[in-house]
């Protein structure tokens, strides 16, 4: 299993861009903040340009996203259901006909596996969501606020983080039955955790910059010093992890969904690779069945963690090349 | 420098002399003197205790260490007094009490007499502690007493004929007293090592991982020749079927009991392998929701609850609905072929014998007569949505169709049933659950439809008794065994009926009326009588015995017979196992290879380091 | 701050985090419902009258809190309770699976951490060099796979045999059955039990750990200790084994201690898949028999170590890094 990406230390926040205007009527703060933001993502796409490996990881992903889309053009949705007409013979290695070849219901491998995209991807980004969602509030209340709330929070995740995952949402996922919304629920609430700490270890940081402590010292309210200051600089660290938690929100999936915890009467990578399994699959030696889903899988989860990467290495300047 | 050097002289010592002892002991190792017979499983034994275990695997291991007072026969289930510790019985006159008369002789394996007082106490202890496994046989027997080392008395609670010895009656394994009475909470005891009388006992385990048996040496049936012609039995849990389809390629072990058709027919294609879809009585069913929302009928403390709808509780609705299930397009497409089309919880080789529906009243597959049954019985499509309306409330009838987690089959099936269901009008919302969340929606009664399967006796009067009014959970949370809310009054009189019919040939007609009622009253579609999937190598044992005969079981897990009838192939060695993997010397070799390269590394890093000079 | 008052500061909280646990685990298995049904489905025998029997027999009739004290007062003399499905003590039935596990996870851990630190630092070191571009690669992809589908596909190609592939190790199992090999012959045949899954495991965790020590090390070659180095005419060989990766490499093994959690639930479907006697396993099939005593026995002992492993790398960060008392 793998773990939630790791903090690699205290991050600096993303410097302020000095835009030498030329002559113009003076604008609103919102206005030159805002502009100030546009060039400051604008830069940061330049230099995502650059690097190979989060353009490769985003292609990768564009050509997942456009598969999950357009399922439905691509492989009829009859190919899933066993008394389908377009059902072949039973355990078929590939053919013209059966690209990826067929199960033991005799369907479609290649069917099974564009279909599965959007069960994969929607679940991985919903948990993720809501994992962030959870990890943001609460880490943000801790390190902003400090004191006992930091203290009683920072208890909570350390005790959540203490029990190993994969027990956790077993046990979780069987008490609360397989679905895919019991998958998201028990993703999100294993993974929370991470996220928090992450959050909070950089608002911590934050919060003693000098503009922070200067706005606080002119009488800015929490409100706008966390959604002005904080959130903004904290923003763009927080979505690279985000996108690295996709990843593993992916993975946890196909795990549960391997276990037998997803729904077994949906069509998703994990469920493929867990029927596969049970049939029998790699000792009867039908490759055909195991390796599409598992390689989709593998270049799902790649692409978000290239781009996760990626945006890292460009938003953590300690990580610049010399 | 230095300190590397000595480092890589103290890794090359050590593998040097790993190779020295690897030379001295690897060679072979110690040859087994004894035959050893492996036979694989895909669940761990839930316990040895035959007080408390209670699956089909722990069965099969007290079958071999313990005696019944009369055996099931080999050939069909009945009884075989000439391979029993019990050879004859007598009937009182008035079918209430019956004389049991023993061998003579019987040890324990312990050394120990096997005597009619063991079989009393057993009996005696099973009634009085209520044990669940035997409660059912138990419930017909008052009490048991030994009037000498070789008779023993059976009481009846009321005139019965099960008990005269012409069929077997008592599956329960007879334990010895002078272990068992001793124990303070018989419950707990683990039973290993076993002390027992049949061919072999547990001598170890490792709790779901193995169980290992070695002869009795004090087993009385060799004087009748029933003698082992295996010495040791071990049973190995794999947890994972393609891990045990893989040990049985390599030899590894010699048999399995396997669950997937996929993984038997590739195995049927291995030379030297041979596979059998064994044929025994557990069957796979469709199940309604025959009106727990709706029957006043109070027996067991029923209170109606739940919220099925009211067709299911509509006889001429589930027997319309039973004709659009293709049966046998299940068998070869969900189990592979390897099971038979079933068509009554009694299966065909049951005690009382075959039944089969009267042909004019056979509800065969029919979508046709399945669509005009439902109009015949008031249900059509009145708001023309194309689902047929209850005549009664109106309502579109849309079932709630449960499969099961845990069993791939009820996955598999359900795809085909809605699809059948939905051309003859009948709306379907299928969904899987765990075994556990079914049943307490089955307590519930907040479901229509659900899929699952039972593994009754040779004697049909457990699963008869499951159909009858008392076994209905009387309300939510409260666990019984009528999982169709089935009621009917004049089958439970039959039922009680069954159970005191003074002759056999009296029970058998009861028992087939019974069958009949079911049969017309569809609370269970039966699907599938499912086999036993087992495969097994043909260059190591021989000499397999089915039970029933031609058909069944090759292990004939309902007594000892099947194992004692295999022996090993003759020119063969004693069945040793093979191991896999590379030889102890090519890992010698690596570890040292390995070795050499970190050395060469560690040495190379410092010389480049005088090097890299700024 | 004293190291001593630090020490037991830390393990206080252990103590306190070990006690959430408990609460939470005994819990998390009650919500469940009535395990007396469940362990008695498809049971031959059963009635309505067993399962009562069986619900006084386990305890469950008492009420919530009685439940409570009474599990806390067992765990504390170290009984863990009476398994359900096997009807024997927890403890009985989980201390013949530590040792596997206990080999499986040493064993793939230590190599894993070790290549993964040696692959770690040549890229850190070469940043953009094709090594650095190639490994990346590799590990991104070993750090993006499902371990079990590549168990699943090293199952194929090594103990069946899939097209050119050999068959050439025993598909799974701790030893072969029935066999009674002793001492180095009996080492010999675990081993080749071993090989699989210990290669599966050690390549789907050396991807993490490479790539934090990549990361590290580039941290810490941006610190201004390095340039200062430089400056002073340290060999470059000096400066990364002596300077940079010592700095680099504690984050990194403290990250390699924390990972332990995530280790253990890698294990479970490996174990499974591999049919590996382990506590992995018994998890899993704990959980199908739902077996609530043992799940719960396994939690503890899952909880403790984590939380030892924790406490350990936070001594251990504190004794090599003294910066972090402080705080």
């Amino acid at each position: 299993m793998r773990p939630q990406p790791t903090s690699t230390g205290p991050v600096a926040a993303a410097p302020a861009v000095h835009i030498d205007a030329p002559e113009e009527p003076p604008r609103s703060p919102k206005q030159i903040a805002r502009a100030r933001r546009k060039a400051a993502a604008k830069r940061v796409w330049r230099e995502y340009r650059k690097n190979k490996m989060g353009m490769a990881g985003l292609i990768i992903l564009g050509f997942f996203i456009f598969v999950a889309i357009f399922a439905p053009v691509l492989a009829s949705s009859c190919g899933l259901d066993p008394t389908c007409p377009s059902t072949g013979p039973q355990l078929q290695p590939p053919t013209f006909k059966y690209p990826l070849g067929t199960d033991d219901l005799g369907r479609s491998v290649l069917t099974l596996t564009i279909w599965g995209t959007r069960i994969s991807m929607i679940v991985g980004l919903v948990s993720t969501a809501i994992t962030i969602l959870i990890g943001v509030t609460i880490g943000l209340i801790a390190g902003y606020y400090g004191a006992w709330r930091e203290s009683v929070l920072m208890r909570l995740t350390d005790w959540f983080l203490v029990i190993p995952f994969l027990p956790l949402a077993i046990v979780l996922a069987t008490l609360l039955g397989p679905s895919f919304y019991t998958v998201i629920f028990v993703i999100a609430i294993t993974s929370w955790p991470s996220a928090a700490r992450v959050i909070r270890a950089q608002v911590l940081s934050l919060k003693t910059r000098p503009y922070v402590e200067r706005s606080r010292a002119l009488g800015a309210s929490d409100w706008h010093l966390v959604t002005r200051h904080i959130l903004p600089n904290v923003g763009p660290l927080i979505f690279a992890n985000t996108v690295l938690t996709v990843a593993l929100a992916i993975l946890y999936e196909s795990t549960l969904s391997f276990l037998g915890l997803g729904d077994p009467l949906h069509t998703s990578w994990g469920t493929i690779l867990e029927n596969s399994f049970g049939a029998g699959a790699p000792f009867a030696g039908n490759w055909w069945w195991v390796v599409p889903p598992g390689l989709a899988i593998v270049l799902v989860v790649l692409s978000f963690t290239m781009i996760g990467y990626a945006l890292d290495d460009i938003l953590n300047p300690k990580l610049r090349a010399r | 420098m230095g300190g590397t050097g000595i480092l890589v002289a103290v890794v090359m010592l050590t593998t040097a002399s790993f190779a020295g002892i690897a030379g001295a002991q690897s060679a072979t190792p110690s040859p087994a003197k004894e035959t050893q017979f492996i036979y694989g499983v895909t669940a761990p034994n839930s316990s040895l205790n035959p007080l408390v275990g209670y699956l089909g695997i722990d069965y099969t291991i007290w079958s071999l260490e313990y005696n019944l007072p009369i055996e099931f026969a080999t050939k069909d289930f009945g009884a075989d007094l000439e391979q029993s510790i019990v050879t004859s019985v007598d009937t009182s006159s008035d079918n209430l009490s019956f004389t049991y008369h023993m061998r003579s002789g019987l040890k324990w394996s312990d050394g120990e007499p096997f005597t009619a007082n063991d079989v009393a106490w057993t009996l005696n202890f099973y009634k009085e502690r209520n044990i669940s496994n035997y409660a059912g046989d138990m419930s017909i027997i008052k009490s048991v007493e030994a009037t000498d080392d070789t008779t023993f008395v059976i009481n009846a609670e009321s005139p019965t004929s099960v008990l005269n010895g012409q069929s077997v009656w008592m599956y329960d394994f007879i334990l010895p007293e002078h272990i068992w009475s001793t124990i303070e909470e018989p419950k707990k005891f683990e039973n290993v090592p076993t002390v027992g009388s049949g061919p072999w006992v547990v001598t170890q385990q490792k709790p779901g991982d193995l169980v290992r048996m070695e002869r009795n040496p004090n087993y009385w049936g060799t004087e009748i020749g029933l003698t082992p012609h295996v010495d040791v039995i071990i049973e190995k849990v794999f947890n994972d079927e393609n891990q045990m389809a893989a040990a049985l390629q390599r030899g590894e072990i010699d048999f399995g009991f396997f669950d997937s058709a996929n993984i038997l027919n590739s195995l049927s294609t291995t030379p030297n392998i041979e596979t059998h879809g064994a044929q025994i009585p557990l069957f796979d069913e469709l199940a309604f929701n025959s009106g727990s929302a709706f029957q006043t009928n109070k027996a067991g403390g029923f209170v109606p609850h739940g919220d099925g709808i009211h067709a299911t509780s509509d006889p001429a609705f589930r027997r319309a609905v039973a004709q659009a299930i293709d049966k046998q397009t299940l068998v070869d497409k969900v189990y592979g072929g390897y099971a038979a089309v079933a068509d009554s919880p009694v299966q065909p080789g049951a005690t009382t014998g075959n039944w089969d529906p009267p042909p004019e009243e056979a509800l065969s597959f029919d979508l046709e007569k399945a669509k005009a049954d439902l109009t015949a019985a008031g249900y059509t499509d009145t708001d023309g949505d194309g689902t047929v309306n209850d005549p009664e409330t109106g309502e579109n009838v849309v079932l709630r169709y449960y499969t099961r987690t845990s069993d791939q089959n009820t996955i598999k099936t359900a795809p085909f049933v809605k699809s059948w269901l939905n051309e003859i009008g009948v709306g379907v919302k299928v969904a899987a659950v765990s075994s556990s969340k079914l049943t307490n929606i089955i307590l519930a009664g907040d479901y229509e439809l659900f899929h699952w399967g039972w593994f009754p006796n040779p004697d049909p009067n457990y699963i008869l008794g499951i159909f009858t009014c008392e076994q209905r959970a009387p309300r939510p949370g409260v666990y019984d065994n009528n999982d169709s809310y089935f009621c009917d009054p004049a089958y439970d009189q039959l039922y009680e009926q069954q159970l005191t019919a003074t002759s056999t040939e009296e029970r058998v007609e009861i028992v087939h009326q019974m069958q009949q009622i079911l049969y017309e009253q569809q609370p269970y579609m039966m699907l599938a009588y499912t086999n036993y999937l087992e495969a097994y190598r043909t260059d190591r044992f021989t000499g397999y015995t089915m039970q029933p005969e031609g058909v069944g079981d090759l292990l004939a897990t309902w007594g000892p017979f099947g194992f004692l009838s295999i022996r090993p192939v003759t020119g063969e060695a004693a069945g040793e196992a093979k191991s896999e993997g590379i030889p102890g010397w090519v890992w010698i070799a690596v570890v040292v290879g390995l070795a050499v390269v970190i050395a060469g590394i560690v040495l190379g890093r410092r010389r480049v380091s005088d090097e890299d000079r700024v | 701050m004293s190291t001593r008052r630090y020490l037991i500061s830390k393990v206080l909280q252990a103590l306190l985090t070990l006690a959430f646990v408990l609460a939470f685990n005994f819990f998390l298995f009650r919500g469940v419902g009535d395990p007396a049904t469940e362990l008695l489905r498809g049971h031959s025998g059963i009635s309505r009258q067993a399962v009562e029997q069986l619900q006084r027999q386990l305890g469950l009739d008492l009420p919530l809190p009685q439940q409570f004290v009474h599990y806390v007062k067992e765990t504390f003399q170290g009984h863990l309770g009476y398994s359900y499905f096997y009807n024997l003590p927890v403890s009985r039935v989980i201390a013949g699976r530590i040792w596997p596990t206990v080999l499986l996870i040493g064993l793939s851990t230590l190599a894993a951490t070790a290549l993964g630190i040696w692959i770690g630092i040549r890229q850190g070191w070469r940043r953009g060099s094709k090594y650095d571009q190639g490994m990346l690669g590799f590990t991104l992809f070993t750090y993006s796979m499902p371990e079990f589908w590549f168990g699943m596909l090293v199952i194929m190609a090594f103990a069946v045999g899939v097209g050119p592939f050999p068959a050439l190790f025993p598909t799974g199992g701790y030893e072969t059955v029935g066999a009674s090999y002793t001492g180095f012959a009996h080492m010999i045949d675990v081993v080749n039990h071993m090989v699989l899954p210990f290669f599966v495991l050690t390549l789907a965790y050396l991807g993490e750990y490479s790539l934090i020590m990549r990361s590290s090390l580039l941290e810490t070659l941006g610190e201004d200790f390095i340039v200062t180095a430089r400056a002073k005419g340290v060999r470059e060989n000096r400066v990364l084994y002596g300077h940079a990766v010592p700095n680099a490499l504690l984050p990194t093994m403290t990250v390699t201690i924390l990972q332990l959690g995530f280790v253990i639930s890698g294990v479970i479907t490996i174990e499974l898949i591999f049919n590996w006697p382990g506590l992995g396993l018994l998890t899993a099939t704990s959980v199908d028999q739902r077996d609530f005593p043992v799940l719960q026995g396994l939690f503890l002992l899952f909880s403790a170590s984590v939380i030892v492993a924790n406490l350990v790398a936070d001594l251990l960060y504190s004794y090599l890094d003294p910066r972090v008392r402080a705080g």
